[in-house]
């Protein structure tokens, strides 16, 4: 009852329901393509694309370009029409333009961010872009419009372009011959790819792209025979593996990426489990379908089970009317839901709000004020925010880099035209130094 | 009736000639065999006849209502992977897509010329059967069907016989003999298998430097062809 409690507070929150939608969708797109993709040999395509979307991130970012997508998406659709529709007559083959590419520009992007970097925290940025570990739960409504829109384009594009898509998948040199424009398949293929890595590099960061294009379609080529049944099984594996991680990882408050991979490789591992059983005793495909959703089901409840329970609420502070608590929410929820408040806070203004952190002083340069905030991080440590509070009279101030529990109105003000968040009033519940 | 017709064609890329002034032709119910050694430029003939690459000179002509989307092309089965998921019938009906235009789906007509394809090559067990299971004679015949949906009357086959054991081998010849005498099919055949090309041939195109085009028995005549097949009688 607990989990299911829990779930309903997540699910209550708008960018958790963005980030459901964005994942289903990239996931959706990415396995439709995987397949097409893994019987051309070009597996490695998603590695590689992703760091070169890597690379020209960061140097649209040190460049500080208003619009880094707008940079990096068309250096990205270079890349990979140079890469699918150029190997077959080049010097340098398929796989190793991917790793000079790959490597090359992950290398450059690094380097640049290091030198030329004007963000104080390098790490953060580059954990964040490679392994993704947050960046699918701050979406904006206008990032959610345009996965939608995009998902869309790739949806039908696979469907009008099915027949010509499986022509040329499996073998080029006839369709070809039947008067298949190949060349104008490959490089759409090749801007489709482009646009859905730099979409996934959102959701599972560029590091984890490549599972989420390679498994479902390897798990669904365990099990079914045809074409479009591989490509139906591996849409619908990758949407249902996509939303099952996210759940969990929401719930349990791991990194949303490496959770939606880790249940590729369990749901791989049962297909191909199913694959044997399928040869071995040559029973219907249908049953092993029936078996698999078992098992899935059965792995999905004990997962479940198995999941730490969420803290139970702190009685002795149940009189105080609270907005928001974020003490009930997984630090991974807490940094996100810190991170919007930041970002607007005008929609949060007024809300009485509870949260622990690590208490961060700091003096104002000209004033020598002090002031104090309270830190959080997500739980790979890597990305952390603050939010600064005013202690209401008469309470003690925190030392830094003490570990407190806040709870303060939450209230709008402006410093040299820049609108923040600020808790006011707040109270000290508790105070481990 | 004449299928194909070319004239002083001189194959090759830019820059390299691998064979000039060839002429050749191929009449309705003839199988036209290309032999040679390795480098000649069968392939490159092949891709040039399909239209896949221009050629350097000369012309080829092709008969009334011919174009090149409708030259029956089966290829070497090396170049399509053996763990393919796509069932037979998928393989198959992925051969009428000329006919399709610009229609994004398989009409009801593209299913049932390909349903025909299938039956006639005693595909219909294995009809969703993929074809990552299929023996190599099987797999053979699944792109013969394939290469049918897309022909009208010209069959181009290249190394057909390869890999396949010598059982298969007279089951493809004789399908292919068939299709020549039933359907007036003119067949082009790449093939390393000298012995059973010329059991087959009607005419055969002998690639080297000074090439030979002629009928089998012309070629069994010359220094040329007794070299080559080890000195065959008719």
């Amino acid at each position: 009852m607990n989990i299911i409690k829990s779930l309903q507070l997540y699910l209550s929150y708008p960018f958790v329901q963005y980030a459901l939608v964005a994942g289903v969708l990239i996931a959706l797109c990415s396995s439709l393509l995987g397949v097409t993709l893994v019987l051309k040999r070009f597996s490695l395509i998603g590695d590689g694309l992703s760091h070169v979307a890597f690379g020209v991130l960061s140097i649209a970012t040190v460049l500080k370009l208003a619009a880094p997508m707008l940079f990096v998406l068309p250096v990205t659709i270079l890349c990979a029409v140079c890469l699918l529709c150029a190997s077959s007559h080049s010097r340098i083959r398929g796989d190793a333009s991917i790793a000079m590419l790959s490597v090359g520009s992950l290398a450059v992007g690094y380097m640049v961010v290091n030198v030329f970097g004007s963000s104080a925290n390098v790490s953060a940025d580059v954990c964040s872009t490679l392994f993704g570990s947050t960046s699918i739960l701050t979406l904006t409504p206008l990032d959610v419009w345009l996965c939608v829109a995009l998902s869309l384009i790739v949806v039908v594009f696979f469907i009008l372009f099915y027949g010509r898509i499986f022509a040329v998948t499996f073998d080029e040199t006839f369709a070809q011959a039947t008067g298949v424009n190949v060349g104008m398949c490959n490089l759409l293929l090749a801007v489709v790819v482009a646009v859905i890595i730099v979409l996934a590099m959102n959701l599972v960061g560029s590091l984890l792209i490549s599972a989420l294009i390679v498994f479902p379609a390897l798990a669904a080529m365990r099990i079914c025979r045809s074409f479009l049944g591989v490509t139906v099984f591996a849409a619908i594996l990758s949407v249902c593996c996509a939303l099952l991680g996210m759940l969990t990882a929401i719930v349990a408050g791991t990194p949303v990426g490496s959770t939606i991979v880790t249940t590729d490789i369990i749901a791989f591992l049962l297909c191909a489990t199913g694959g044997v059983v399928l040869q071995r005793f040559r029973i219907g495909r249908r049953s092993v379908i029936v078996m698999l959703c078992l098992c899935s089901l059965l792995a999905g409840g004990c997962g479940k089970k198995a999941q730490p329970q969420e803290k139970e609420t702190a009685s002795k502070q149940e009189e105080v009317q609270v907005d928001m608590d974020l003490t009930l929410v997984n630090p991974m929820m807490v940094y996100t839901q810190v991170f919007y408040m930041l970002q607007k806070p005008q929609d949060y203004a007024g809300q009485v709000i509870r949260m622990s952190g690590t208490c961060v002083v700091t003096k104002n340069r000209y004033t020598q004020e002090r002031h104090y905030n309270c830190n959080v991080s997500d739980s790979t440590g890597c990305c952390s925010t603050m939010i600064r509070f005013n202690l209401a009279d008469g309470i003690l101030p925190p030392r830094n880099g003490a570990m407190i529990t806040i709870r303060g109105r939450f209230e709008m003000t402006t410093d040299r035209d820049k609108n923040f968040g600020i808790l006011q009033d707040a109270a000290l519940e508790q105070y481990m130094p | 009736m004449r299928l194909l017709d070319c004239n002083f064609l001189s194959l090759g890329y830019p820059g390299h000639v691998l064979a000039s002034n060839l002429s050749f032709s191929l009449d309705t119910g003839q199988c036209l065999c290309i032999v040679g050694e390795n480098g000649v430029g069968k392939s490159t003939l092949v891709r040039t006849i399909l239209h896949l690459q221009p050629a350097l000179a000369g012309t080829i002509q092709l008969g009334q209502g011919i174009t090149p989307q409708k030259i029956g092309y089966l290829p070497q089965t090396t170049v399509i992977s053996a763990d393919f998921p796509a069932t037979v019938q998928e393989v198959v009906l992925s051969g009428c897509l000329a006919s399709c235009g610009w229609r994004p789906f398989y009409g009801r007509a593209e299913r049932e010329l390909a349903e025909r394809q299938i039956t006639r090559l005693g595909l219909g067990d294995l009809r969703k059967c993929s074809f990552r299971d299929l023996s190599g004679g099987q797999r053979q015949r699944t792109l013969l069907a394939r290469a049918l949906c897309a022909a009208k009357s010209i069959l181009l086959l290249d190394e057909p016989v390869a890999g396949l054991d010598p059982a298969i081998q007279a089951e493809f010849y004789h399908l292919i003999h068939k299709l020549r005498e039933e359907d007036g099919m003119g067949i082009i055949m790449v093939s390393h298998d000298i012995r059973g090309v010329i059991q087959e041939a009607t005419h055969i195109l002998h690639l080297s430097s000074n090439f030979f085009y002629g009928t089998r028995k012309e070629y069994l005549a010359t220094q040329q062809g007794r070299l080559f097949t080890g000195g065959m009688e008719e």
